[in-house]
């Protein structure tokens, strides 16, 4: 028998200001329209211009209650991982992670008897954490939390809302809600579905990604000059049938850039797309295995998307770069759970990729060969975790 | 500690103890029962044998030697299902029986079935785990005075009322205890017990309290024979119905389920024959099934025929067959594991016997009433007969004995009853749950720790501030995952149960997270929580230091662990009086929800009610 009682419950509800509260009420109440979205996958990594962060699962995979969701940081020129997971809470439900140049903030996904998101800010690489308050629970979506360089603050998806706060993280006001967006005129218009991601533009003004009901249309707005555009992208030629959901969305100093999964009677293309002063550019389409599932994504500062994905246990890591074509390296090592795309150590080099392989509470990095034949492990962390800690 | 909560085994030696010793008490009142009756009996005798010499008889009156006697076919039922009730009464006597017989019993038979069954399964069941001693000790005595009732009380209108009794009761255990025989869960099967033994036990209840006139006919008997035996054939065709699983050997219905019986604790001999059962019908499951079909279909059939000479067969063949699957697949149903009593087969094979002696045994009848005084003359003479003779003319011995012994019974029945009747209108959980959890909770007399921090509202609070009330204090972690939300919710539910009370005492805790602290945490913690609707809650905040401090203080151990784990600490809570002397130091893990729910909450408010009166 369960206690039953907290089903009944409203689940997150909203502290001052009373705005957040009602509109975040609202918005839980209301459906969105992209049941069928692909899942984003929690674990990956984000680069920025200094640092590397990636979110990995570890602990007994098959068991959320012991499963352990770690924040792990590269520093520049480095080539080792550090584990940087901000104490004082458990993570069982996974983490998000959105960074800048300048800081980190790290959202807890509710899990057990919470329900709401607490959220851990480092100015300091991860050296050091800092308690924040977000009033309600952070959408399980990778992209749901980002933090924008220097006075831009940070953006998060609460719900069918995105709250904003100032640097630090002090207080969250409503931005816009999904309703909003699907007011707003655009050419071609995306009629948003659901939030699926929020970044900074690298002008510093908030960047929201969407799922879009019609088809077809990647749903992109911006804010400018106090008002949403929907700079929509519409894909060519056979994906014009499909519908979107957004996987992944960072920026960096050279632009922003987005992980597509378009889908069209079962079958999943994904599409990656680099913004650039005359607008975003669309990869062509990598078409997934019938039934392979996105595992993990990576974003790279200079603009490298790597994706590992799993079609009934073989699991798959492809890459792209903005002026190349998807290219799939090796049969990633058995036990992979994320991928991270290897900040280049001089300019002229060309990214490459990470393979994270968890085995309990051992975290094994592997590297491709130069030759780029196989995997081979580069480092081995044993990471120690609170088994039976989340009851 | 957080997330290390326990479960409680069936075992556990404060309830064990605590269900003898109730049922000992009990006892003792049976005995005080048994001998006001005694006495009662001697003063009905007395006043009898004074009205008798008085007016110049010598004897008491005595039943004439050509009163009936009861019939043979309901004589069976009662006697056979009194002894099975008073079997089962002894078997609920097992340690085990108050935490084991939900978990254990109740719950996995209901798995099975529909959700609405399986609801209202539930809830008798959350009665029985919010009390399980009472429950427990409750189902002994009304179990031991039904089986005695029905053994004491041959004839008359007890006679009938202990059958009305037994059919109730079995109702009761059979919706409940056996969500209702496992008759809409999937694999149904008579091998397995179905429809359920204790509805077998109604049956036989409602024939003990028919008029003993339903007896003088063949119509009785043959109808049971008859709806038994169209009951067999149904379960032959049942058993034989495609798809179900009953005809495939290694990994069918039937096989599996024998081999599940092997594995419950029972006798080395007993494993070993459902063992071997098992391994042969894993083996020849397709004619094993086969001679089940056609044994059932047969039987029924012989018993719908009305020969006697065909039915004799058929029960012979019935008889044998329900003793084999009693051995070979019920491993005689009580012992093993947690056994309630001895399933289907025996009341099954009891049953259609006396419907096939009801049928061949006429009772003579009653000659016509000419001697006033033998008063036990006609059919059903443990009542008197209708007579304007005064009572002690006619009244029996063997009359008032039977009576004696079966108000006697039906006290044994509401000595159970009544304890089982008030635990079931309290909706919460005893406090012995939490103290078989927890342990008892210590007793105390030290003034309690002073302490200054700061509430939700941003007020400051100190334990001086909150002199002149009782006060209930623990740790909480605002964004703790598990036991946390469960304690506050206790500590609501007492806050709620204390009513008017509540002026007098203010339930406090101290952030237990030295990360999570601010007061955004403990407000929305609150929210999340239901807390903000109490005006007497107070969760209280500070730096690090002063958290520290009270942690230290008050023994509670915080201990922040790395790498994605919530903060670890001690789940204490403290009563302190108006004077601010900590009165009792509770450990208040939850452990498992079903245990923990309003159990502590209760035990709290027992000792926040004791330091209000100090």
């Amino acid at each position: 028998m369960s206690l039953g009682r907290r089903d009944s419950r409203a689940l997150p509800r909203a502290a001052a200001p009373g705005a957040v509260a009602l509109l975040m009420t609202l918005s839980i109440g209301a459906p969105g329209h992209a049941g069928a979205a692909p899942a984003a996958p929690l674990a990956g990594t984000v680069q920025t211009g200094t640092a590397a962060w990636a979110v990995v699962p570890m602990g007994k995979l098959s068991d959320p209650a012991n499963t352990f969701w770690q924040v792990l940081r590269e520093g520049p020129g480095s080539t080792q991982w550090s584990v940087v997971t901000p104490p004082g809470v458990a993570d069982n439900g996974g983490v998000v992670l959105g960074a800048s140049e300048g800081s980190v903030a790290v959202g807890f996904l509710p899990s057990g008897l919470l329900r709401f998101s607490p959220l851990s800010v480092s100015a300091n690489a991860g050296t050091t954490w800092s308690p924040a308050y977000l009033p309600g629970a952070l959408s399980a979506r990778p992209g749901a939390l980002a933090v924008g360089p220097g006075h831009s603050g940070a953006l998060a998806v609460v719900g069918n809302t995105v709250l904003r706060s100032p640097p630090g993280l002090s207080s969250w006001t409503p931005l816009v809600t999904l309703s909003t967006l699907r007011r707003v005129t655009g050419s071609p218009r995306c009629r948003p579905g659901a939030l699926d991601a929020v970044s900074f533009s690298s002008a510093d003004a908030p960047l929201l990604a969407t799922s879009c009901t019609r088809k077809g249309v990647v749903g992109l707005f911006t804010r400018s000059s106090g008002h949403w555009l929907d700079e929509g992208v519409a894909l060519p030629g056979r994906l014009r049938a499909s519908t979107t959901t957004v996987l992944a969305l960072s920026s960096s100093g050279s632009g922003s850039i987005a992980l597509v999964a378009a889908r069209a009677a079962g079958h999943t293309d994904l599409v990656a797309l680099w913004q650039s002063p005359g607008g975003w550019r669309a990869s062509a389409p990598h078409s997934l295995r019938s039934g392979a599932a996105v595992r993990s994504t990576a974003t790279a500062a200079g603009g490298a998307i790597t994706v590992l994905t799993d079609s009934r246990g073989h699991e798959t890591v492809d890459q792209i770069f903005p002026s190349g074509s998807w290219n799939t390296l090796p049969s990633a090592p058995a036990g992979t759970v994320a991928v991270a795309s290897n900040m280049p150590v001089a300019t002229t080099d060309a990214p490459t990729a990470e393979s994270f392989v968890v085995d309990g509470s051992v975290l094994r990095v592997f590297e491709p060969t130069p030759a780029g034949s196989k995997w081979l492990p580069v480092q081995t962390l044993q990471v120690s975790l609170a088994f039976g800690s989340s009851g | 500690m957080p997330g290390m909560g326990r479960g409680l085994p069936t075992g556990n030696s404060l309830i064990t103890s605590s269900f003898h010793s109730a049922v000992l008490h009990q006892l003792l009142i049976v005995l005080l029962v048994v001998a006001v009756c005694a006495v009662g009996f001697n003063v009905v005798r007395t006043v009898q044998y004074r009205r008798l010499k008085a007016e110049g008889r010598q004897t008491f009156p005595s039943a004439p030697s050509s009163v009936t006697s009861e019939p043979l076919a309901r004589r069976i039922v009662r006697i056979g299902f009194g002894c099975l009730w008073i079997l089962d009464g002894l078997l609920q006597l097992q340690s085990g029986m108050p935490l084991g017989l939900p978990s254990g019993v109740v719950q996995p038979t209901a798995s099975a079935s529909p959700q609405w069954v399986q609801h209202v399964v539930n809830s008798g069941v959350t009665i029985w785990s919010n009390h399980p001693v009472e429950a427990a000790a409750a189902t002994v005595w009304i179990q031991l005075g039904l089986g005695i009732w029905l053994l004491v009380a041959p004839r008359g209108r007890w006679s009938r009322l202990g059958g009305l009794a037994s059919a109730g009761w079995g109702l009761v255990v059979w919706v409940f205890g056996e969500a209702f025989g496992g008759i809409l869960a999937p694999g149904l099967t008579w091998m397995f017990g179905a429809p359920g033994a204790v509805l077998v036990y109604c049956v036989a209840g409602i024939l003990v309290a028919l008029p003993e006139d339903a007896y003088a006919t063949l119509r009785l008997g043959r109808t049971i024979l008859r709806v038994g035996g169209l009951f067999l054939i149904g379960m032959a065709v049942l058993q034989g119905w495609p798809g179900r699983g009953f005809w495939q050997g290694h990994g069918g219905t039937l096989t599996t389920m024998v081999q599940q019986m092997a594995k419950t604790s029972q006798p080395g001999f007993l494993s070993s024959w459902v063992s071997s059962f098992g391994t042969f019908v894993g083996a020849h499951g397709w004619g094993v099934n086969l001679f089940v079909v056609i044994s059932l279909a047969t039987v029924g059939a012989l018993m719908m025929s009305g020969r006697n000479r065909l039915v004799r067969i058929g029960l012979v063949g019935f008889v044998v067959l329900c003793l084999a699957d009693w051995l070979l697949v019920q491993d005689l149903g009580f012992l093993g594991g947690l056994g309630t009593d001895p399933n289907s087969m025996l009341p099954m094979a009891l049953l259609f016997v006396s419907g096939y002696v009801a049928t061949v045994r006429l009772p003579a009848r009653a000659p016509a009433m000419a001697d006033l005084t033998s008063a036990a003359q006609a059919p059903g003479a443990d009542s008197p007969p209708e007579s304007r003779a005064p009572w002690w003319e006619h009244t029996t011995l063997p009359y008032v004995l039977r009576s004696v012994a079966a108000v006697a019974a039906l006290a044994i029945v509401v000595v159970g009853t009544a304890p089982m009747a008030l635990a079931a209108v309290n909706r919460n959980a005893d406090p012995i749950l939490t103290e078989a959890l927890d342990g008892t909770p210590n007793t105390l007399d030290n003034p309690a720790p002073p302490f200054s921090l700061t509430d939700q509202h941003g007020r400051a609070v100190s334990l001086a501030s909150l002199r002149g009330h009782v006060i209930a204090l623990t740790f909480l972690d605002p964004v703790c995952t598990s036991d946390c939300p469960l304690i506050a919710q206790e500590f609501r539910q007492a806050d709620l149960r204390l009513a008017d009370q509540s002026t007098k005492v203010d339930f406090v805790a101290v952030v237990a997270n030295p990360v999570y602290r601010s007061v955004s945490f403990t407000n929305a913690f609150d929210r999340q929580e239901g807390l903000t609707e109490l005006p007497n809650w107070y969760y209280l905040t500070g730096s690090v230091a002063a958290l520290q401090r009270v942690w230290i203080s008050y023994g509670v151990l915080v201990d922040t662990v790395p790498n994605g784990a919530m903060v670890a600490h001690q789940d204490l809570a403290y009563v302190i009086d108006r004077r601010g002397r900590e009165r009792d130091a509770l450990i208040d893990d939850p452990g498992p929800t079903q245990e923990f729910a309003s159990s502590f909450s209760s035990l709290l408010l027992s000792r926040i009610d004791q330091a209000l009166t100090t």
